[in-house]
């Protein structure tokens, strides 16, 4: 399999990143692996997508220490490549860290990607699908019953009539932009500063107000959806727990603080199946679902990391899995010449 | 009657001469009723409904735009919360390239409520989806090579400068999103010398795009618009126009001094707009502005085309009530369809 990683860039890439465990991987399986960053692509005169290509020499790595030393150092393979002869695009980049003068890269992987599928390459996740996704209003598509309540507005009078509404207690955070950047947690008890938040929130953009879950006091869940389903390998979910950590009421979103083994239950599963219809529309290969109560509070299509941290409570290696998935969907396109829809090539 | 609700920049930069105020005040001089609303205008509702806080007018009919604007701006305009799902027709008119620096969330507020707004079956044009994917200069590059002008689209200088040699030493440089979005240089033999600057002015902000320079890029370009993915023709005429380069500057733009004339079309200029006919298509793409120099290409705008006026006056012929009346078809179809059709396929029935 010859395979395209579109990141941020390649000086950035840490070892703990899942990205760079299905880079090890898929090259320890013998496939091709080149890296891109946001601005080596080119569309050529001749109509042809190419990249300034990465790719860490052909071995065994034992660790993912091991294959980016290899990757950034003087060893690595350096070369023009042709993208539309790819079996594989993986867009891993996060869109979240771009800002300022490099907003331009948030969209630089699903610009080329959405002209390379044309050829036949395989982009996962589909680059129409996560162009949807850029913003959290990707989010209010999915089945109401899963999504806490939720208001979305430019307005600071409807956002503080949501906020009473939900007796005091709500997250509130730009509804461009991701991460843990800009949210706030606004309290019955703490009423103060609620015109500053949402001012400081409204001078960016729309707001999104969410109904607090205090279910997220114990922090949440992270599971794994692969082709739609959840990602299951030698009998185990890909999934850990993030506790929350001191008094940050953000773990809603981004939970900096202790993982531990996850317990799969039938509400997690439920929740999955739920969300599964809209995925497979969208072409959405690899999503990370961030689970709180029977709610969910966000899902990942860019670049959902956390595989590793999966298979250390679990003992099996997801990265596998997903390599493993890639190289069937490059077999079913052999058979079809490379002519089959992406976004359902995507969920197969 | 439709309920028509047209999705602006700001209504406080709305202008008398916008082909988005002569729309409005032609659907309202055709008894419909229609909601102007401004980027920051939208509300994704408690209840899952979109809400606006929108604008619209009181009078049966209205002479000139000016009058019309200025009672959409004045103390007697109706300013309501409305619900956006039960709208007939949401058309995104807003202009993304307006919208920058502390601005630049209102680019995509259209399209990300817009999205939203299709659950209900209200028709929404140009297509959310279609619109989100020509936020940067890619959308020229998927339609037919021969009747683009070769392009390069490369960060790496190196790249660039092959191009730029292969063409001779003439291209244009382009900036290929956002902030350098507008930024268009054209070299020459003569200020080759400051190529480097020029290349390091638009990377420092994304992609460049190269391109290949058409001679007659100097002279202007014609414009014309395509309507349901057809030429817009009315009684017999077409809606298009010349415009005509007077001064300095490198691309035909409005913001270049210039002047219009009326133009007869050509043969070639068919051929563009049937090449690109199946991607419009294919992509709900209602309205569009074609920009054609040489046989070519130049420019697609699908966001806000703006000019039918202009069309209008040339041709003597009210080429807004024509779209105001493909507007209608569709909400009469939507209504045997009870509301249920696929938006891209509405969107050039």
């Amino acid at each position: 399999m010859r395979l395209g990683l579109f990141i941020n860039d390649v000086a950035a890439e840490l070892p703990g990143y899942t990205t760079t465990r299905l880079a090890q991987t898929a090259t320890n399986r013998g496939d091709e692996v080149w890296y891109i960053s946001a601005s080596d692509f080119i569309y050529g005169a001749d109509d042809i997508i190419y990249a300034q290509g990465t790719a860490a020499p052909k071995t065994k790595y034992r660790t993912p220490e091991a294959y980016l030393v290899d990757l950034k150092g003087d060893k690595a393979v350096k070369k023009r490549i042709t993208v539309d002869d790819l079996d594989v695009l993986m867009l891993r980049s996060d869109p979240s860290t771009e800002i300022g003068n490099r907003v331009w890269a948030q969209t630089a992987g699903i610009t080329f990607g959405r002209v390379a599928k044309r050829r036949g390459v395989i982009v996962v996740n589909d680059p129409d699908g996560l162009l949807k996704a850029m913003n959290k209003m990707y989010f209010q598509h999915f089945p109401e019953e899963v999504r806490p309540r939720t208001l979305i507005s430019h307005n600071r009078e409807d956002i503080k009539g949501f906020i009473a509404e939900m007796g005091g207690n709500a997250v509130i955070k730009p509804l461009q932009g991701s991460g843990g950047t800009g949210v706030f947690m606004a309290k019955v008890d703490d009423r103060s500063n609620i015109n500053q938040m949402i001012d400081t929130l409204i001078r960016d953009g729309y707001v999104i107000a969410q109904e607090y879950l205090p279910a997220a006091a114990e922090g949440d869940t992270r599971l794994f959806m692969m082709n739609g389903k959840p990602l299951r390998y030698k009998g185990k979910y890909a999934a850990f727990r993030r506790l929350r950590s001191g008094d940050d009421l953000r773990s809603n979103i981004h939970a900096g603080g202790v993982k531990a083994k996850a317990e799969i239950t039938d509400s997690h599963l439920r929740l999955a199946e739920i969300v599964r219809p809209k995925l497979v529309q969208d072409g959405m290969f690899l999503v990370g679902l961030d689970i709180v109560g029977d709610k969910l509070m966000e899902i990942n299509v860019f670049s959902p990391g956390g595989l590793g941290s999966a298979q250390q409570f679990e003992k099996v290696n997801f990265n596998e899995a997903v390599v493993v998935a890639l190289e069937r969907k490059v077999i079913y396109m052999g058979h079809y010449h490379r002519n089959f829809a992406n976004e359902e090539m995507a969920m197969l | 009657m439709m309920r028509i609700g047209f999705f602006i920049n700001d209504i406080e930069t709305e202008k008398a001469g916008f082909t988005t105020l002569r729309l409005a005040m032609t659907a309202v001089n055709r008894g419909h009723e229609v909601w102007i609303i401004g980027a920051g205008d939208l509300t994704y509702d408690v209840d899952e409904k979109i809400r606006a806080q929108a604008r619209s007018t009181t009078a049966k009919k209205y002479k000139t735009t000016t009058t019309y604007l200025k009672e959409l701006k004045g103390p007697k305009a109706k300013v309501e919360r409305i619900t956006i799902d039960d709208l007939d027709v949401l058309m995104l008119r807003n202009d993304p390239a307006h919208d920058v620096g502390a601005r630049a969330w209102a680019k995509t507020a259209g399209i990300n409520f817009g999205h939203v707004a299709l659950r209900s079956g209200v028709i929404v044009l140009n297509d959310p989806t279609a619109l989100a994917g020509a936020l940067d200069k890619m959308y020229i590059q998927l339609l037919p090579q021969n009747i683009r002008p070769r392009t390069l689209i490369s960060c790496d200088s190196k790249e660039i400068k092959a191009f730029v040699k292969e063409l001779g030493g003439v291209a244009v440089l382009k900036g290929f999103q956002g902030s350098s979005a507008q930024a268009v240089f054209l070299v020459t033999q003569e200020n080759r010398a400051n190529l480097n600057q020029m290349i390091d002015a638009i990377a420092s902000f994304g992609y460049v795009i190269v391109q290949e320079y058409l001679a007659d890029a100097e002279k202007g370009s014609v414009r014309m618009f395509l309507v349901n993915g057809e030429p817009l023709r009315h009684k017999g005429k077409v809606a298009a126009y010349q415009w005509v380069r007077t001064g300095e500057g490198m691309r035909a733009n409005i913001h270049i001094p210039g002047s219009t004339e009326p133009v007869t079309l050509t043969d070639s200029h068919y051929h563009i707009a049937e090449a690109i006919r199946p991607r419009l298509v294919q992509d709900g793409i209602f309205l569009a502005g074609l920009e054609i120099v040489d046989g070519k290409l130049i420019d697609i705008n699908i966001f806000s085309p703006d000019g039918l006026v202009t069309a209008q006056a040339f041709q003597k012929v009210n080429f807004s009530e024509a779209v105001i009346e493909a507007l209608e078809c569709k909400v009469e179809y939507m209504t045997y369809y009870h509301r249920r059709f696929d938006n891209v396929d509405m969107a050039t029935l």
